[in-house]
Order: C-alpha cells, then sequence, then structure tokens
C-alpha cells in the first residue's frame, strides 16, 4: 500500500489522478442536466434562442477561467518538478516501459492482440470511427441540451467505449500494471522478479484442434462468424424497426462493423482472462 | 431578492471574484520568482557560506598582518632643506663639469679644424714640411698640448668635485632610508670615481637597505592586497543580496560547469556546490605556526587561519611546551586567546576545521586534482553520479534508483552522505583509467615526496582478486591483469604420487579442517552434503543420504528430506571420493619407483628442524607460529604427502613442477635427509570427515565433477587445458542493478548492489535456492571478513560495462617514458610477488619480515638480527650493476659471509631475471641498461693512499675478505665482502655511499667516515692532501682494484 501512495504521488500521475476525478464530476453533471431535460421536456425555441453579446459577457468569463487555469499552472509548475529522468540507454529500458498516460489504453490492448493490430489496426479505426461519426449518426435529437432518452444508443455506445475500454483501461494502465507488465494489486509491492504462469492456449487448441491448417480455419470460420452477426441482425429485425430502415444497409454494416470491432476488445479481454485464450485465430501473417 | 441564477449575464459582475484571482496570480507571480531564485539554487546559499567564510578568512588574515606590520616604508622622513642645498651643490657641480666638458669640445673641434689645415697644406706641398705647414703643425700641437694637458685637469677635478658632490647626496639619502635614490646616486658617483672603495661601500649598503625594504614592502603589499581583497568579498558577495544577483561577471553567484564531450556529454555542475574543491584553505584539518609577544597588559588575540575550529580538536603548543586548556580561550570562529597576558614565544596550533562536507576542499588536492584537473575530468568520471542531474539529488543519482546505478561513488543511498562503509567505492574509478596495474602509486606523498597509493582499497582488493584466484573460474572483460597472473593453485598433474589418499579426500572436502588459512575454498560448505542418488527415471538428489530398511532418505541442504525406495536408487555416488578417486590416478612414474625412507631418530629431527628454522623455508611456510603464510603451513605436512616427492621436491622442485615458485635452497644430502625426517614426522590427527559416507567413489563420475566445479580454473590438470572458465563473466558486474541480482531466499539482505556483493563473497551460496544451484565455493578466509570482502567489492565496482576514452587512460594519455616505467615497475612487482623476494627482503619500504623468524628462533635483538637476517633491497637498482644483478639472480653467490639463512635457487627464466633487474633499475631512476664510462686508471701510488685509508678506518673489523671464515657471533657476519666490489657495486654509487649511507638505507649499521658538516666532508685526517672528496674516490679506487 504504501508503494501504492508512492505511485500516486509521482509528478507523472497527476493528470491521471486529475482525471479520477474531474471525469465522474462532468459525468455526474451532465447526467444531472440530462435528467432535468428528460423529466421537464425539451426546451422550447424560444428558450435555446436567448443569447447574449460573446464581448464582453462571454469573454469576460473566459478570461476569468483563464486566470483560474494560470493559477492552477502556476501553483503546479512550481510545486511539482517536470518528471525528467535520467539519460536514456537503449542497452537498460525501464521495467515496466509504459507509455504516457494518454496512451496507456493503446498500450493496454497490446496485452490482447497482435502490435499491429492493437497498434495500427485498431487505432486506425478509432480515428475512422470518430471521423465517420457525422455520416452515421442521422439523429437530429439533442442539441444545445443535455438529454439521455433522445439519443441512448450514441451514449451508451460513448460511455462504453470512451468511459470504459479508454479511461478505466488507463487508469489500469497507469497504477495496476507493473513490472513485466503484469498486475499488482495497490496492496501489493511491484517485484520485478514475479512468476506467473504461461498457460496460455489458443481458441482452436481448447477445441481439441491440433492441425494447423484446420485450426486457421476454424479460427477464420469463428472471426467470420462474428462479424456476420452484424448482418444476420439486420436481417432479423429490419422489417420491424423503423430505425434500421432509416438507416439503411451501408450504413448499418459501417456501424455494425464499427461495433462489433469495439466489443472485440472486451471480449478478447474475458478470453484471455477467464479461459486462457491466446489466439482466436492464426495465420501466418497475422493474429487475432 | 433575485437568486444567482435569474440574475441575466448582462448584470452580473465579477469585480471582486477578478479582483481575488488577479491578486493571487500576483502572488502566484512572485512566488514563482521566488522559487526560481532562491528555492531552487540552494547553492547560492552554500556560495553566500562561502564567502562569508571567504570575507572572515581575509579580515583575519588582514588583521594579523596589520598587527605585525612595520609602518609604510613609502612614506619618508627627509629633511628637505638639506636636500634641497645637497641637490643644489650636485646641481653645480654638473654644470662646471658640463661647462669644462663643453670647453674641451670646442677646443676639439678647433684642434680637428688645424688639424684639417695641417694635412690639407702637407699634402698640396707634396709632402714638403714648408713654412705654412709648419705653422700648422705649431697650431696643432698647441691644442693638442690644452686639450691633454690644462683642460683635462679642469675636467678631472670637476668631476672629481661632481663625485664627491653625489656621494654626499647619496650618503644623505641612505641616512634617510631612501635605499632606491641612494643607489642610483652612488652609481652616478661611482661612474666618476671607479676605485674609490667608500663609493663602493655606499653602493653595498644601499643594496643592502633595499633589500630590507622590499621585505618590508612586500609585506606592506600584501597588506594593502589583503585590503583590497577584503573589500572585494566583504561586499554583496557574502550577504542575501548577492543571491538574488547571479551574474557571473561580477562573480556574485555562479554556476560552474565542466563539460566533458568525451564522456558522453556530461556537464558536471558539482563545484556550484561545493564551491571550495579545487580551492586551498578548506581543508578539513590546518596547521599553523605564529609568533605572540604578550606587553603584560592586554589579552593576547589571534585569529586562526580558518574562521571554523572544531572545538576540542586542537593542540597549542608553545615554544615546544603543550599549552594546558587553561592557558587559552578558543571559540569556534577561529579567535584564540591567550589567558596569560605576558605569554611570549612561537605557537603551534594543530586542528581541525568545522566547514561543511560541501564546502571543503578536496582530499590530497594537491596531488590528485593536480593530475586529473578539473577542466579535463570533471566530477563525475571518477566519483560517479551523474553529470546532467539539475538537482543536488539527482546529481547524486540518488532519484531513479532502480534505472540509475551508481549513485556518488561512497554515498549511502538511505541518508544521502558519505559513509565509511562504502568511502572505498570512490576508488573503483581509479582502475577504468590505471588498469593492469599491481598497485596505483602514481601520485606521490607531498611530505616525503615517494610515490604514495591513493586508493589503498582498491589495491587491496586486486591483491586479493589475484591470490584468491577469482581470474580462475571468473573471465573480466576489460580487466587487463587477468592476463598477467597465473593459476593459483599447484599443479595437479602428479597428485596421485604425491599426496596419500585419505589426505586427499579429506582436504577437497574440508580444506580449513588441515589449514586454516588456506586459499583452497570449501566446495561442500554444508557438511555431508555431498552424495548424488541417482534414480530410475533419471532424475538426480544431491544432499546427505541415510540408508533406511526400505530404502534412503535424502536430505538436502535447505533441509528438505526426500525418500527414495532401494529400487528406485540406481546408484549413489560420493563426490568427493569421485574427485579424489579421480585426481589419484594422476600418478607419476618416476615418483612411485623411488623408495624413500626417512629417519624417525630424534637427533635427525632436531637437525632437520634446525636447518627447516634457518636455511629460509620460513620466508615463505609457516610452522607453528613461526613463518610466513605465503605458502602452505606445514604443521603436518606429514600427514600430506609422501617421503618420495618430498625428497624430490625439497631436493629440485623443478623437477616436479617446471612451473613452481619453490626455489632450491641447494640443501646438502644429510641436511636434505634430515629435513625430509623433520617434516615427515609433522603430524597431527585431524578427524576423517569423509568416512561416514554412503557414496561410491567412481573415477568418471570424478572427471565430470571436475568439470562441473571448475577445478581446472586453479589447478593445472591435464586434460582440461581448453576449458573454458566455469563462473560468470564479471565485466559489466559492477553496473548490475538491484533487479538483476538473484537474492535467493534471503530475507536478512538488503536489495542493493553492495549488500548483495558482500553477502556473495563472505558466503558464496547465501542466495541458492532449491531451484537454482550454486557451485561457487566458500572461502574460509572471506568468511567473517567484511573488510577484505569490501576490498574485493571495491574491485568488482569496476567492472562497468562502457570503457573510458582512450585519451583518459593512463597508458594512453601518459607521457611514454612514465608509462614505460610504470609497466616494468609492475612487472618487477608480479614477478617479485611471485617468488616472494618480500619474504627475506625488504623492497619499496615494504617485507624483510624473515628479521622476526631470526629474532623468535635466535633469540636476538632486533639490531643484531638485523645483521643475520637478508639484506634490504632499497636502493638495490642505484648499488649494483645490472648484469651482476641478472647473474646473481639467476646462479646466487655468496656475498656475505657467517650467515645461516640462504639466498635461494630459483632457477627463474632469464626473462624473469631481465625483469626484476629492470624494476630495481626503475625504482631508482637508474638507466638500462647501463652503461659504464671508462674511468681513468688510478696509479698504485694513489691506490696504495686508499689502502692506507681503508685501515685506518678499520672498514675490515666489518668487513671480511674473501673467503673467510666467520665464527659465530663475529662482527664480520651478513657484512658484505668488499673484493666482490668491483663486479657488483657501481663506481659512482660506492661513493655516494661512503658519502651518506643512511641516506640510502635509513638504520644502515655503515657508519659516516666523512661527517657532513655544512656542506663541507670533513676530511679524515690529512690523507689525500686532507681533500675529503679525493680521500673517498681513493677508497672507492681501492676497492674496485681488489676486484676479481
Amino acid at each position: 500500500m504504501e508503494h501504492f501512495l508512492e505511485l500516486i504521488k509521482k509528478p507523472d500521475n497527476v493528470p491521471i489522478l486529475a482525471i479520477l476525478f474531474l471525469i465522474p464530476f462532468f459525468l455526474w453533471l451532465s447526467y444531472k442536466q440530462a435528467r432535468q431535460t428528460d423529466k421537464t421536456g425539451v426546451p422550447s425555441d424560444a428558450a435555446l434562442n436567448d443569447k447574449v453579446y460573446v464581448w464582453p459577457y462571454l469573454c469576460r468569463n473566459e478570461f476569468i477561467c483563464a486566470i483560474i487555469i494560470m493559477l492552477i499552472l502556476g501553483v503546479w509548475s512550481i510545486m511539482i518538478d517536470a518528471p525528467l529522468e535520467e539519460p536514456s540507454d537503449p542497452a537498460k529500458t525501464p521495467n515496466p516501459s509504459k507509455a504516457p498516460w494518454y496512451f496507456l489504453a493503446l498500450q493496454e490492448m497490446l496485452v490482447y492482440f497482435d502490435p499491429w493490430i492493437a497498434g495500427v489496426v485498431l487505432p486506425g479505426l478509432i480515428i475512422a470511427g470518430l471521423i465517420a461519426i457525422p455520416y452515421i449518426d442521422i439523429n437530429p435529437k439533442g442539441k444545445g441540451y443535455y438529454t439521455l432518452r433522445e439519443r441512448p444508443f450514441a451514449i451508451g455506445v460513448f460511455c462504453f467505449g470512451f468511459l470504459i475500454l479508454w479511461i478505466v483501461l488507463m487508469i489500469v494502465g497507469t497504477f495496476l500494471r507493473g513490472p513485466g507488465w503484469n498486475i499488482f494489486m495497490p496492496w501489493e509491492e511491484w517485484d520485478p522478479h514475479r512468476v506467473v504462469p504461461l498457460t496460455n492456449v489458443n481458441l482452436s487448441y481448447l477445441f481439441g484442434i491440433r492441425d494447423d491448417l484446420t485450426a486457421n480455419f476454424f479460427g477464420f470460420a469463428v472471426i467470420a462468424g462474428y462479424y456476420a452477426l452484424g448482418p444476420i441482425f439486420y436481417f432479423w429485425k429490419s422489417k420491424r424497426s423503423k430505425f434500421l430502415q432509416e438507416l439503411g444497409l451501408i450504413r448499418y454494416v459501417v456501424v455494425s462493423f464499427l461495433f462489433l470491432t469495439m466489443m472485440a476488445l472486451p471480449i478478447k479481454m474475458i478470453l484471455r482472462l477467464g479461459l486462457n485464450i491466446k489466439y482466436v485465430w492464426v495465420t501466418p501473417w497475422f493474429n487475432i | 431578492m433575485r437568486s444567482k441564477k435569474e440574475i441575466p449575464a448582462e448584470e452580473k459582475s465579477y469585480a471582486v471574484l477578478f479582483f481575488i484571482l488577479s491578486a493571487l496570480l500576483g502572488l502566484v507571480t512572485i512566488w514563482g520568482f521566488w522559487s526560481e531564485m532562491i528555492t531552487r539554487r540552494p547553492w547560492k546559499g552554500i556560495q553566500q557560506e562561502f564567502y562569508s567564510y571567504e570575507y572572515e578568512k581575509t579580515k583575519a588574515e588582514y588583521e594579523n598582518a596589520v598587527q605585525k606590520s612595520p609602518e609604510d616604508p613609502s612614506k619618508l622622513n627627509i629633511d628637505q632643506k638639506k636636500l634641497r642645498d645637497l641637490s643644489k651643490t650636485v646641481t653645480e657641480k654638473q654644470i662646471k663639469l658640463d661647462e669644462a666638458m663643453q670647453a674641451r669640445k670646442f677646443e676639439q673641434s678647433k684642434s680637428d679644424a688645424v688639424n684639417y689645415k695641417f694635412q690639407h697644406s702637407l699634402h698640396q706641398a707634396k709632402g714638403e714640411y714648408t713654412e705654412t705647414v709648419l705653422k700648422y703643425k705649431k697650431k696643432l700641437d698647441e691644442y693638442e698640448k690644452r686639450i691633454e694637458g690644462e683642460l683635462k685637469s679642469v675636467i678631472l677635478d670637476a668631476e672629481a668635485e661632481f663625485a664627491d658632490a653625489n656621494k654626499t647626496l647619496a650618503d644623505f639619502y641612505l641616512n634617510s632610508n631612501d635605499p632606491t635614490n641612494a643607489l642610483s646616486t652612488y652609481l652616478i658617483a661611482q661612474k666618476y670615481k671607479p676605485l674609490e672603495t667608500e663609493i663602493a661601500e655606499g653602493i653595498t649598503s644601499a643594496q643592502e637597505a633595499l633589500a630590507a625594504l622590499e621585505t618590508v614592502q612586500a609585506q606592506f603589499d600584501a597588506k594593502d592586497r589583503l585590503k583590497e581583497k577584503l573589500s572585494d568579498v566583504g561586499g554583496i558577495k557574502r550577504t542575501f543580496l548577492g543571491s538574488l544577483l547571479e551574474n557571473p561577471f561580477r562573480e556574485t553567484r555562479t554556476i560552474v560547469q565542466y563539460y566533458l564531450e568525451e564522456f558522453n556529454y556530461t556537464a558536471d555542475r558539482c563545484e556550484t556546490c561545493h564551491f571550495a574543491v579545487d580551492k586551498s584553505g578548506y581543508e578539513s584539518a590546518a596547521e599553523e605556526t605564529f609568533e605572540v609577544e604578550g606587553n603584560g597588559e592586554e589579552l593576547v588575540k589571534h585569529l586562526l587561519k580558518h574562521p571554523s575550529v572544531k572545538k576540542g580538536s586542537e593542540s597549542i603548543v608553545i615554544d615546544g611546551f603543550e599549552a594546558e586548556p587553561e592557558a587559552y580561550e578558543l571559540t569556534e570562529n577561529g579567535l584564540l586567546t591567550f589567558t596569560d597576558p605576558d605569554v611570549f614565544g612561537e605557537v603551534e596550533v594543530s586542528y581541525e576545521t568545522d566547514y561543511r562536507l560541501v564546502l571543503q576542499t578536496h582530499p590530497h588536492r594537491e596531488v590528485l586534482l593536480a593530475k586529473h584537473p578539473l577542466e579535463e575530468f570533471g566530477c563525475t568520471p571518477c566519483h560517479g553520479g551523474q553529470g546532467y542531474g539539475l538537482t543536488a539529488k539527482s546529481a547524486h543519482a540518488l532519484t531513479h534508483k532502480e534505472y540509475w546505478l551508481t549513485p556518488v561513488l561512497g554515498m549511502d543511498e538511505h541518508t544521502g552522505r558519505t559513509s565509511d562503509e562504502k568511502k572505498g567505492y570512490m576508488q573503483s574509478n581509479c582502475r577504468r583509467c590505471h588498469d593492469g596495474v599491481m598497485k596505483l602509486d602514481y601520485g606521490v606523498d607531498p611530505e616525503t615526496n615517494a610515490p604514495k597509493d591513493y586508493a589503498e582499497h582498491l589495491t587491496k582488493g586486486m591483491a586479493l582478486f589475484e591470490d584468491l584466484g577469482c581470474h580462475g573460474c571468473h573471465a573480466v572483460e576489460g580487466y587487463s591483469a587477468i592476463d598477467k597472473i597465473a593459476k593459483v593453485g599447484p599443479s595437479l598433474n602428479k597428485v596421485g604420487s604425491k599426496v596419500n589418499h585419505t589426505w586427499l579426500e579429506n582436504w577437497i572436502k574440508k580444506p580449513e579442517a588441515y589449514l586454516q588459512h588456506t586459499t583452497m575454498p570449501n566446495f561442500f560448505p554444508v557438511e555431508g552434503m555431498s552424495q548424488v542418488v541417482y534414480l530410475k527415471n533419471g532424475g538426480q538428489r544431491t544432499g546427505l543420504v541415510t540408508e533406511t530398511a526400505t530404502g534412503y532418505i535424502v536430505k538436502a541442504d535447505d533441509s528438505t528430506e526426500y525418500t527414495y525406495k532401494k529400487d528406485d536408487v540406481t546408484l549413489i555416488v560420493d563426490e568427493v571420493k569421485s574427485i579424489a578417486a579421480y585426481l589419484a590416478d594422476m600418478t607419476d612414474q618416476e615418483l612411485d619407483t623411488l623408495s624413500v625412507s626417512y629417519s624417525t631418530s630424534q637427533n635427525d629431527i632436531e637437525a632437520g628442524e634446525e636447518t627447516v628454522k634457518t636455511v629460509g623455508c620460513l620466508s615463505c611456510h609457516k610452522i607453528g607460529d613461526l613463518g610466513s603464510d605465503f605458502a602452505p603451513a606445514l604443521d603436518s605436512v606429514g600427514t600430506k604427502v609422501t617421503a618420495n616427492y618430498l625428497y624430490e621436491w625439497i631436493n629440485d622442485p623443478k623437477k616436479y613442477d617446471p612451473d613452481t615458485s619453490m626455489p632450491s635452497l641447494r640443501l646438502s644430502q644429510t641436511e636434505l635427509k634430515n629435513v625430509v625426517a623433520y617434516l615427515m614426522n609433522l603430524k597431527k590427527e585431524t578427524p576423517n570427515v569423509v568416512s561416514d559416507s554412503i557414496g561410491e567413489a567412481l573415477v568418471a563420475e570424478g572427471e565430470k565433477l571436475v568439470r562441473t566445479y571448475g577445478c581446472f580454473g586453479c589447478h593445472e590438470i591435464s586434460g582440461f587445458e581448453n576449458e573454458s572458465k566455469v563462473g560468470a563473466d564479471l565485466g559489466e558486474f559492477g553496473a548490475k542493478l538491484a533487479d538483476e541480482l538473484d537474492f535467493g531466499d534471503t530475507v536478512d539482505i538488503e536489495h542493493n548492489w553492495h549488500d548483495w556483493t558482500i553477502g556473495k563473497i563472505t558466503n558464496p551460496r547465501r542466495y541458492q535456492t532449491r531451484r537454482i544451484v550454486s557451485r561457487m565455493p566458500v572461502f574460509e578466509t572471506l568468511k567473517n571478513n567484511e573488510e577484505d570482502a569490501k576490498a574485493i567489492a571495491v574491485l568488482l565496482k569496476s567492472f562497468q560495462p562502457d570503457a573510458y576514452p582512450l585519451n583518459y587512460i593512463f597508458d594512453h594519455a601518459a607521457e611514454p617514458s612514465r608509462v614505460q616505467r610504470q609497466k616494468i615497475i609492475d612487472a618487477g612487482r608480479r614477478v617479485a610477488k611471485k617468488y616472494n623476494c618480500m619474504g627475506c627482503h625488504e623492497i619499496e619500504r615494504e617485507g624483510g619480515n624473515y628479521r622476526d623468524v631470526i629474532i623468535a628462533h635466535e633469540g636476538l635483538d632486533q639490531t643484531t638480527a638485523k645483521q643475520f637476517a637478508p639484506p634490504t633491497l632499497q636502493a638495490e637498482g642505484a648499488r649494483v650493476y645490472p648484469e651482476w644483478l641478472f647473474e646473481f639472480l639467476k646462479e646466487p653467490s655468496e656475498i656475505r659471509y657467517g650467515l645461516k639463512v640462504r639466498m635461494p635457487t630459483f632457477d627463474m627464466s632469464d626473462e624473469e631475471a631481465t625483469t626484476l633487474v629492470k624494476y630495481f633499475s626503475a625504482l631508482d631512476n637508474e638507466p638500462f641498461p647501463y652503461e659504464t664510462i671508462a674511468r681513468p686508471e688510478t696509479s698504485a701510488a694513489d691506490v696504495q693512499v686508499g689502502k692506507q685509508i681503508f685501515d685506518e678506518l678499520k672498514c675490515d673489523s666489518c668487513h671480511p675478505s674473501q673467503g673467510e671464515f666467520i665464527p659465530e657471533g663475529s662482527d664480520k657476519a651478513g657484512r658484505p665482502d668488499l673484493s666482490l666490489a668491483k663486479q657488483r657495486l657501481k663506481a659512482d654509487w660506492l661513493i655516494d655511499w661512503m658519502k651518506d649511507p643512511q641516506s640510502f638505507q635509513p638504520g644502515t649499521a655503515m657508519p659516516q667516515a666523512w661527517p657532513l658538516v655544512g656542506d663541507q666532508y670533513m676530511p679524515f685526517e690529512d690523507h689525500a692532501d686532507g681533500d675529503a672528496e679525493k680521500q673517498i674516490r681513493l677508497v672507492r679506487d681501492y676497492l674496485i682494484s681488489l676486484g676479481r
């Protein structure tokens, strides 16, 4: 525990410590306002159109905010030194070697996927997905006010994807990942000599498949089957769902692909942590 | 009232908030500046402290100078009126002289004109002396006569008067205490009266006065300079205001930085805080001497040079008498007050200063920093730490312990202070430039000017590393000394014929049982753990095996017991017995066929004992308390070796082992037999430690074990010549992080490099676990010996991965002649160590302990024992001819008669003998090869004079003649035979030696026949015209004429 307190005090971890409080606060704030809106109904156009001038009414608020930020940054920079370390030495890398805090979720993904999938494909898809949002989000509601009821899917995906898969992984990466990238609970000391059993197997091995080629096909089938869930759901539901019909097949395919890819991460985490599955699909070129 | 939310934005006022925030921002800004200039620059405070010390020191110096300073000598008290009068006279005389000179000049000019007319007319008259010619001639004669006569005497008179006037003036100047003007005036006077003695005397006294004045003036100027310095350091520098101003040009507060491009672009800023490190005057201890003179009324006060004194550390001596603590009072800032107002005399004070460590001058600065100037070497290459660091903590590399390996060497990482425990590590890095030598005596002792080793811990570590044979198992990349050292153990190629089998088994099992201080380590430190059980399933288990009705129980060294059924066990092997069995097969046919029997008669044994204890065996071996630990003690050698071997070995060691350093002492057959009888009867029963093992002895298994344990690392064993070392390469060991070291199951050892290493050295099996087997043996002499372990750790710390830049490495960077000399000396030291020359002789002020054996055995006192002991070899290089020394080392001959101890025949190679000869030459800075210059033959008569002096000085009462029999107790015992002088002793050295024997060998019995008085040697009576130098030379020539 002493060690954990030491870790919390590290200058590198100040932002992540701030996040621990700031994110719940803003989450609570927005939830509170959304609940309010949902209870009292969407504000009228008149209310939405009640405006004041930028200068001076907005600017002075911003100016005061700027002073507060400067105060905080000033005190922070006086109190806490930049965590400079010794000159780097390629022959002596620190253990654990951690990315900056804002990349720790990406680094966390490396535990579960191949480097090029976790490091290239998935981050690429995150960006592509963010770019695609204006084109796939056809829900016009929720502009200028907070609401939960009018955008449950969008907000749900955001909360899961950002809060769980990004922020939580970041916190795990900061505070719980120790030497050898092993998980250390706060009360445990970071021991570089810790040994963990290495008993992971591929999914095909679990199913009794020992032949490489068969295993390859098996893996392909599982992955293909997983992504096929999207279209299947569409054809099963679209007759009855007005929303799906409005969305259209192409948009739906994009959304379902992105959504399933996002969900692949927690699924892989469960498989790895619960069943010691190393890879689902092993090919000579990449592993998933 | 409207609630806050209801007020429209246009009507809200943020004035109060804005004001508070602005005020806070202002405060934070000021705080930022303060933090930047003061808090984050703690070195400013240290420099302020330095300057206030500097001010106090200067003030003390200034005040002491003022107290004893005379009046300003430039202030003159001259009778101005008299000076004016005298000057006026001089001027008048000058005018008179000038006029006289001018008169002569004009006259001369006129005479030149007449001369012209005379010659011209003579020309025109074609050489005839016509009337006109004669007229001119007459006129010319008149002129010349006047110039030479009357005018000249006028000038001479004027000159004399002028000189006198000047002399009077000069006398006046001299009396008025103005020697400068006096001297110049005297010199003018002397120009015109060069022969006058009074003037010459005046000049001398003026010069003396001037010299005296200059001394006073110098004192006075020094005082002035002190005053200037006082105002310099007394101003802003020692105040807090100086800390606000950071100005390198006014030197208020400065960052001192050494940029070392070749050391990874390090920028060492250590001196910013360690501000006095390269400045003298901040030493940890000081001595000063001054005069006091009390006037009987006021108390006498004196400010010591250091304004920071550790109270109680002082010792005050007044005119040779230790002062009582009541006699004075000393404050912490160095004010010494004598309680006796009449105190008088010369005071010597020595005390320790109380400067903080950070403000102290570098220890041995005048040697260490002179050889390693900060501009070139910075700080971190020697001290470790990181030069890049921006705070004291990071510069000392106390942050990021897990990655940064070297906190400043010698520093305790918990306290952040230098600790005695770890101080030795400061010497580790010395080896990284001064590699491959036995001793780092590159520096000199400033007091004696003799070479001094400033890295004793490291030297000790290197010696232990070599002596214990660490190199047998461990390679060390980058440690070049390793290539120069041989295996430490004896060859085992004939060991089967050498030792008795039971002894061998016991020895392997527990060497310290036979030899307490042996360097042979114990491979089986846990009692009985030497059996291996081989199981049917292919597994094996090592431990202590006991047999039960149904099977076996194996007790492993962590006390776990494993039970096996008889059916499951295929074989039980005893490791010790197997190794012994394998080695015992290595026999020597020739040795086995000898059948030496040894006498058990008391007489023979006693005769043998006397030989062993007098002839020199004990210079290396030990029996009882007598002797040295260089070679194995012989206390129970009779239980160890076979008589065949012992006889052969003593008779001709090289025959048994060509590489041994055991010499032959040229014993006669009788002596040899008695010695064998004595030694073979030295038996001591030791408990048999292998008898209860139920394991079998298997030769094949023995061979495997020799390979596993790496016996061949220290011993030569045929068949194992090409094996590689069994231990880990230690080339980068010093850089290991705690995380890279395996602490095993230990709980009492802190996880850091130092504790791991000390733990490993003192008990190498300490970190063994159930999974990780350690085969490193336990060294008896290192058990519970943290001192030695620390010294070894100092060396180990120097094994670092990055090599230092070539132009810092001594062998590359120093002048080739110095490098060459050091190499010769190092090579010589190694040979001298190999043959244990220091066991008998004193070399480089070390060794010569054989004298103690003589004292103990013969019951002699120090001085007499010295006579019967092997001679000291101090100044041997200056003394003897290299050719002679070479021959002597190869084939010793008698020089000193009547000694029981013998110079042994080492049978060393030509190369080794040459190395030793060069070594002795280099030690005394003698040239090698030595060129003898032919000296003129001395006439027979002169030689006769030399002989006469020699006889009258009774040199032969101590020095024997050739082959003379020396009765016991004679003064001549142990004195060199002088008839050997010609071929042995350097002719020039003989003279220096006779002049001053003590300077070569302090404490020598050789008397000084020509005592030195002043800088003259007193002659011995009136031989050779009473010329001492000549007398000495003639004695020398006589000695040489004795030559054979």
